[in-house]
């Protein structure tokens, strides 16, 4: 079990690492005279779900269980290479449907992270709060995205933390986020009418904007193209919490 | 609102839906259900006394009545997305004070209902989800049929727990988000489901026939009624 983990609801919860909130700047803001949107302070596991602690929720809701949820809420793949039970294992959960992160979470009594904030802490290099303009950094995470993903998966906090003190944003899994489908880049989109059209273009003029950032251009682009029952061997997921307000 | 001859050709629709309805009983909205027998079935008075379901069989696994959603309908009434389990659902998303695609998702969907045959027609149900559940109340809903001239044997508006609108468009390939003056950017799919909740046919976009739809209808099993 990892390091400051606390145990609440069966669970064996990862610590959570306080973010201060900011402003970014979304790849498609959905107003664009508003380019940049504030993200409030909030909550962030400080590495993603691992295969030890998602075998004690399977556990406490064993309608999560390989084989038991229904596909319409998880496909054939999910937790395809589990094996049962290892709470020791820190290696991060993937197989994982969007609905099975979410409950996952919910049990936690958390939630997913939106995009905005986990973009938010994304953009940390392990000595930025936001080095989204710093090539160096965007080249490492390109690396990452470009290696082959056919090497077993290793265990989370192995490399640097980020600025906010967050393990594993980059260079181990992708994960989830509340509204992976809020984007409106659907490939069938292009062969839509005029509305269709003119969401296309207009996409095409911001995205050119930020070209910089290709990395999260991918990562929007990717998960636009999920759906929330689909699990594969790279996605895993971590929560956040809301901040309570004194 | 200009009358286009599209939404003439939609009305015209909805009347002849609204003929079919009160043909084959008119005030009931109990759906037939598998294995039903024929007899007619009782006046329904209240919402507590529903008519007894006859055994429909476990739920297909990758159907979207699996989904652990809880609606109230546009009456006020509880209602799950499985409320017309036992006919053919189109099943989109919407919201009621959506300005421009979402008249444009009610029109399609009248336009393709004009292209069924009345028997068809009887049969088929459509479910639309609010993507805005904090202000699509029930009397908001109900406004939006009034506005829209829908027919409640037909059609149902729905609103969700906000929790649980990510839930159904996430099944549904539904991509949205809040945009800025209380609209909402959403993509438009009517997704057709079987008798069971199984999605058989998706159509994508607005303004085009959704062909696609009307051949997987047509290739379902012959429904309860129709047999």
């Amino acid at each position: 079990m990892g390091a400051g983990q606390t145990i609440a609801a069966g669970l064996a919860l990862t610590a959570l690492v306080e973010i201060p909130g900011g402003t970014y700047r979304p790849l498609y803001p959905a107003d664009p005279e508003q380019p940049v949107v504030e993200v409030a302070p909030f909550l962030l596991e400080a590495h993603p779900v691992t295969v030890g602690q998602y075998a004690t929720f399977v556990r406490v809701q064993p309608r999560w269980a390989p084989g038991v949820p229904p596909a319409v809420l998880a496909d054939r793949g999910y937790l395809g290479a589990w094996k049962v039970n290892r709470p020791a294992d820190d290696r991060p959960v993937t197989e994982v449907s969007w609905y099975a992160a979410r409950a996952y979470c919910a049990a936690a009594g958390r939630r997913l992270p939106t995009e905005d904030e986990w973009e938010l802490v994304a953009r940390a290099s392990p000595t930025q709060r936001d080095a989204s303009a710093d090539p160096a950094w965007l080249a490492e995470i390109l690396a990452w995205y470009s290696a082959p993903a056919t090497a077993p998966l290793g265990p989370v906090r192995a490399g640097r933390n980020n600025a906010w003190g967050v393990w594993d944003m980059h260079g181990l899994v992708w994960e989830w986020v509340e509204d992976f489908n809020n984007a409106l880049v659907a490939g069938d989109a292009r062969e839509g009418g005029e509305e269709d059209k003119a969401r296309f273009c207009g996409v095409g003029a911001i995205s050119a904007q930020d070209v910089r950032d290709y990395a999260n251009f991918m990562r929007v682009a990717w998960r636009s193209s999920l759906r929330g029952e689909m699990t594969t061997r790279t996605l895993g997921f971590r929560c956040a919490a809301d901040l309570e307000t004194p | 609102m200009m009358h286009t001859p599209a939404l003439r050709g939609a009305l015209l629709g909805l009347c002849v839906i609204t003929l079919a309805g009160s043909g084959c009983g008119g005030t009931s909205e109990t759906p037939l259900h598998i294995g039903e027998t024929a007899t007619p079935a009782p006046e329904v008075t209240t919402p507590a006394a529903p008519a007894p379901l006859v055994e429909l069989g476990p739920l297909p696994q990758d159907s979207v009545y699996q989904l652990p959603v809880e609606a109230v309908d546009q009456d006020g009434a509880a209602a799950a997305l499985d409320r017309h389990r036992g006919h053919p659902v189109i099943l989109s998303m919407f919201y009621a004070s959506c300005p421009t695609a979402c008249p444009m998702l009610i029109n399609d969907v009248k336009a393709f209902l004009v292209t069924l045959t009345e028997a068809e027609r009887a049969e088929v149900r459509v479910v639309l989800v609010s993507l805005d559940p904090a202000r699509d109340d029930p009397p908001a809903l109900r406004a939006a049929m009034e506005r829209h001239g829908l027919d409640p044997t037909a059609w149902t508006l729905l609103r969700t727990a906000p929790g649980d609108v990510r839930a159904v468009a996430a099944a549904l390939g539904v991509q949205y988000r809040s945009a800025p003056g209380g609209q909402m950017n959403h993509s438009t799919i009517l997704t057709l489901l079987d008798p069971d909740g199984r999605p058989v046919a998706r159509h994508e976009g607005l303004g085009r026939d959704p062909a696609q739809l009307r051949s997987a209808l047509r290739a379902l099993p012959a429904t309860p009624s129709s047999r």
